[in-house]
């Protein structure tokens, strides 16, 4: 199935799966940052009558505050999108950051980074979230990205540890050490460029790891009490019993679309790999 | 009769860019006891070709046509369960010894007997194990390392486990592709010294892979070259020393510095082999090869016979009569 | 043997310095965040009155001016076994209210992991043995969607079909509210038949994840070299996936499976608050919802504990089932 995919794919640049991740991200980017302004209702409009079922005035319904689901939705793309991109980006820079150095320099370096990793492995990053977040003096956006691209990074690093290992032993790494480069120069510029693959496959888990721990956090209620995200839509359908008054509309929405969301970076990392798989393959493949 | 016959092997490889014939229309013969050698640049088929002849193609590969005869054993049309009892006990392989050959997880004992145990199957345990500490005696390892995992071997004694493998059931023919190529020049001269050796007692065949002239030129009886998935030229390994008729073989033979002979340039071929997605009309060398006359462009050279039971695919020899050779006097320079 | 045993030490070895600085984050972590823990809570509760702040400061040590001391006496009261006094469930001690917990958290979690772990390496070893089927397409589809929601949305859905519009399963609690008067066998399918929902929400929740895995691991091995010798060798197809394959592709999830195991105490607060259940993650979620400072390091000590002891298991075990390990 992906020889088929990759060979559409090959001359054109780009493939099916890129293109269709780059659909979805950039429909949620488009409600996101364009939605409020179209949004139906303004945010936490509590205009209308509660637990109304879904009809063409309220695509989703409304709560049992009387909001329009809809609106809600949109509202917590932003909240939800940010925190995607934003703490997935803390989390891969650091990642990196700690793989490839711990890869690269042996003994003490890498010891002593891998001990802290294996260290912080142990703890339950969901519970220390929860802890952090309760006692931080005021949870905002910022804090909750920070909380979880500060605590999402121990596994990524761990693996880029590993590839920049096996990397190190390939031939280039000695050549350029012969043509006087750097350490530096050696891990950003001839290191880094090959260990991409590995990189976007953890960007994409740890982007989808991050919307799903604020999801997680909004749930248990840790978070900006007056921003909506999907994960408070969840979490205010569940303490208000929703399932009890069958507000199947309120419950099932925010997870498709966090479902789709982190679908859709799965999409566009697959299809990057696929891509970069089938640029570098085609020349080692019949050796 | 030969011991294979080889007619018309054709591989094709499905690619991101289009379907592409790896081995195109490749033909030779392997007498019994003979070693006979397949070369030419990584990338040009050979390996394709013992897989293809072995049936161990993996997609995006597969057999595109051609035929195969072993002992006048038709094997390209055989049934798959009748080929896997074939293979192995009469014609085994050796696969590349830079390649992870060994399960990492299993002993070596084990993993030498399973290839007993499953051809000969009322064979006891313990008669199996004490076969496979000969077969170690004939690679000259001790019996002890039947205990061994892969990982506390050497490279080289991993790569004699292979080939004490190979040997388990008497085999007319080994297939070794590159089965010394990762391993340091002194543990690769026990190794070859070996398979010489082992081939002399037992009487086997070999289907020997290299890109390494030298190394071939040493062992083979004869020497088949490719070139961008084609045959370019056969023959004698002796023959070939003294004369190589195509281009391409006298190009490789310079890349090499003789060790003997008086002294040359070391001199590549020039350019690159082409792309095999979209091949270059005619001769497939045509575009590196400085003796390219205007035919070269336009057809395919045909396998010629020459002398000395060789045979050649180029144009210089079609239209000039077999002995003459136009293009020898270049080579002395 | 003499390697072995230097292995063994510096694995238990690194097992004590982990649960050191485990330890030493739980006695810092209260004290970092600034205010005095015991006037924080005595103001914040129905407690509040001098004595009880002052009862727990002399909990906590607090009345001790140096650190050092304060951790030294921390330390003392945990080799005695003495986790503190919930101030939440005044007077009862953290020892007991985790202890009451504990068992439905191991029951669920652990049930859940393993039939998890079970369900997703043989859908993963069926769909890698023929990659692009129909079986592995739709079993790769599912997998990806799950691993796109949240843990407990599995929860809430699995609730809304099975217990609202099916109602074949309570939607919530670990027990009837009629427990108390049931004999012992009807307690016992009580239990059972409150804990079907919150199993299969968990397992299914991470179920993906080892599908995925060993999939992936399979289909790379299937493609070593070794495979393909193995193949050359005549060995049959059962020999082939069973010994050369699935072996290898089993040691590499090995170590996650053990990580998985360990952090079964602490790794369900979602679903335990989506089904109302009296586990650890709900004790645990309550307590730092009322700053319930000894129950929380108290539940953390718990939760750091079992996935120390599992690492180390998992550690010792390791090189027994796969040669490369190097123990020197």
């Amino acid at each position: 199935m992906k020889a088929k995919s990759a060979s559409a794919a090959g001359a054109s640049g780009h493939n099916a799966k890129q293109l269709a991740g780059l659909a979805i991200l950039a429909f949620f980017a488009a409600a996101a940052f364009i939605g409020p302004r179209l949004a139906p209702y303004p945010k936490n409009d509590i205009d209308f009558e509660a637990w109304l079922k879904p009809s063409m005035k309220h695509l989703l319904g409304t709560d049992s505050y009387g909001q329009d689901v809809f609106a809600q939705l949109i509202y917590g793309t932003h909240t939800s999108f940010l925190v995607g991109i934003l703490a997935g980006a803390i989390t891969t820079v650091i990642g990196v950051l700690v793989g490839l150095t711990a890869g690269f320099y042996r003994k003490w370096v890498s010891d002593a980074l891998m001990f802290v990793v294996d260290l912080l492995l142990i703890i339950p990053v969901m519970a220390l979230m929860i802890i952090l977040a309760s006692f931080l003096p005021s949870m905002g956006l910022t804090s909750i990205i920070l909380v979880i691209g500060l605590l999402s990074w121990l596994y990524m690093a761990r693996s880029i540890r590993s590839q920049t290992l096996s990397e190190r032993q390939r031939g280039y790494v000695e050549a350029a050490r012969v043509v006087g480069m750097s350490n530096a120069e050696i891990m950003i510029k001839e290191i880094l460029p090959n260990l991409f693959p590995i990189i976007a496959a953890n960007l994409v888990s740890v982007t989808t790891q991050a919307v799903l721990a604020e999801a997680g956090l909004s749930f248990l209620g840790i978070g900006d009490p007056r921003s909506v995200s999907w994960g408070t839509i969840l979490a205010l359908a569940h303490s208000n019993n929703a399932i009890m008054y069958d507000a199947w509309w309120w419950i099932v929405p925010p997870g498709l679309a966090i479902a789709l969301f982190c679908f859709g970076f799965v999409l566009l990392g697959n299809g990057t790999l696929e891509r970069y798989r089938a640029k570098r393959g085609a020349q080692q493949h019949f050796s | 009769m030969s011991l294979l016959e080889v007619t018309d092997l054709q591989v094709e490889y499905a690619s991101p860019r289009g379907a592409f014939k790896a081995v195109d229309g490749v033909s030779f013969s392997i007498e019994r006891g003979e070693i006979f050698g397949l070369a030419g640049e990584s990338g040009c088929g050979k390996s394709t070709t013992a897989f293809g002849i072995s049936r161990l193609l993996r997609p995006p590969a597969r057999l595109a046509g051609g035929r195969v005869l072993f002992d006048g054993q038709e094997l390209t049309g055989m049934p798959e369960l009748a080929f896997q009892a074939f293979r192995w006990s009469r014609m085994s392989v050796v696969l590349q010894s830079a390649m992870n050959n060994l399960n990492p997880v299993m002993r070596v004992g084990s993993q030498l007997t399973d290839v007993i145990l499953a051809h000969e199957p009322g064979t006891s345990a313990r008669d199996a194990w004490s076969r496979a500490e000969s077969l170690l005696a004939l690679v000259e390892l001790p019996a002890d390392r039947l205990r061994s995992y892969p990982h506390e071997l050497s490279g080289g004694m991993r790569q004699r486990v292979v080939i004490a493998m190979s040997l388990a059931l008497r085999p007319d023919l080994i297939i070794m592709d590159e089965p010394t190529t990762a391993l340091d020049v002194v543990t690769q001269q026990g190794i070859v010294r070996r398979i010489v050796e082992l081939k002399k007692e037992l009487g086997f065949a070999v289907l020997f892979i290299t890109h390494d002239l030298p190394l071939m030129l040493e062992i083979c009886d004869r020497i088949g070259i490719m070139y961008a998935g084609k045959m370019a030229e056969i023959g004698r390994a002796d023959r070939l020393l003294r004369g190589a008729r195509h281009p391409y073989t006298q190009g490789l033979l310079r890349a090499f510095p003789s060790l003997t002979g008086p002294k040359v340039r070391i001199a590549g071929i020039p350019g690159s082999p082409p792309d095999l997605v979209s091949p270059p009309a005619g001769c497939r060398f045509q575009p590196r090869c400085a003796h390219a006359v205007a035919a070269c462009s336009a057809a395919q050279p045909a396998m010629t016979a020459a002398d000395a039971g060789g045979s050649v695919a180029c144009h210089l020899y079609e239209t000039e009569e077999a002995g003459h050779e136009p293009v020898a006097a270049s080579r002395q320079r | 043997m003499k390697i072995q045993l230097s292995y063994v030490i510096r694995r238990v070895a690194f097992a004590i310095a982990t649960l050191f600085a485990a330890i030493v984050m739980n006695f810092l972590l209260p004290r970092l965040i600034g205010g005095d823990p015991a006037e924080m809570i005595a103001s914040q509760t129905a407690l509040g009155s001098p004595d009880v702040a002052n009862a727990l400061r002399k909990q906590f040590g607090l009345d001790d001016p140096s650190l050092v001391h304060q951790f030294g006496s921390y330390i003392a009261q945990l080799l005695h076994g003495n986790l503190g006094i919930s101030y939440f469930n005044y007077p009862v001690p953290v020892k007991d209210v985790l202890w009451n917990a504990l068992p439905w958290t191991l029951g669920i979690v652990l049930i859940a992991t393993l039939l998890s772990y079970a369900a997703g390496w043989f859908i993963g070893i069926k769909g890698a043995l023929k990659p692009g089927s129909w079986f592995d397409h739709s079993a790769l589809g599912v997998s990806f969607f799950i691993n796109s929601v949240p843990y407990f949305w599995v929860g809430i859905m699995l609730i809304l079909i099975f217990a609202y519009k099916l109602d074949w399963f309570p939607m919530g609690q670990a027990i009837p509210v009629e427990y108390d008067s049931l004999d012992s066998l009807h307690k016992l399918g009580s239990i059972a038949y409150h804990a079907v929902l919150p199993i299969a929400s968990l397992a299914l929740a991470s179920i993906a994840t080892h599908i995925l895995v060993l999939r992936n691991n399979l289909i790379r091995v299937l493609s070593e070299d070794y495979m393909v010798l193995a193949r050359a060798k005549g060995l049959s197809a059962r020999r082939r996936v069973f010994h050369y394959g699935i072996r290898n592709a089993f040691l590499p999830s090995f170590t996650g499976f053990m990580l998985s195991l360990g952090h079964v105490v602490g790794g369900a607060i979602t679903m335990e608050i989506v089904f109302s259940y009296p586990g650890i993650g709900m004790l645990t979620y309550n307590a730092i919802l009322n700053h319930d400072y000894p129950l929380i390091q108290g539940a953390f000590l718990v939760i750091a504990v079992s996935i120390i002891a599992v690492n180390l298991l998992a550690d010792l075990i390791y090189p027994l089932i796969d040669p490369r390990v190097n123990l020197n």
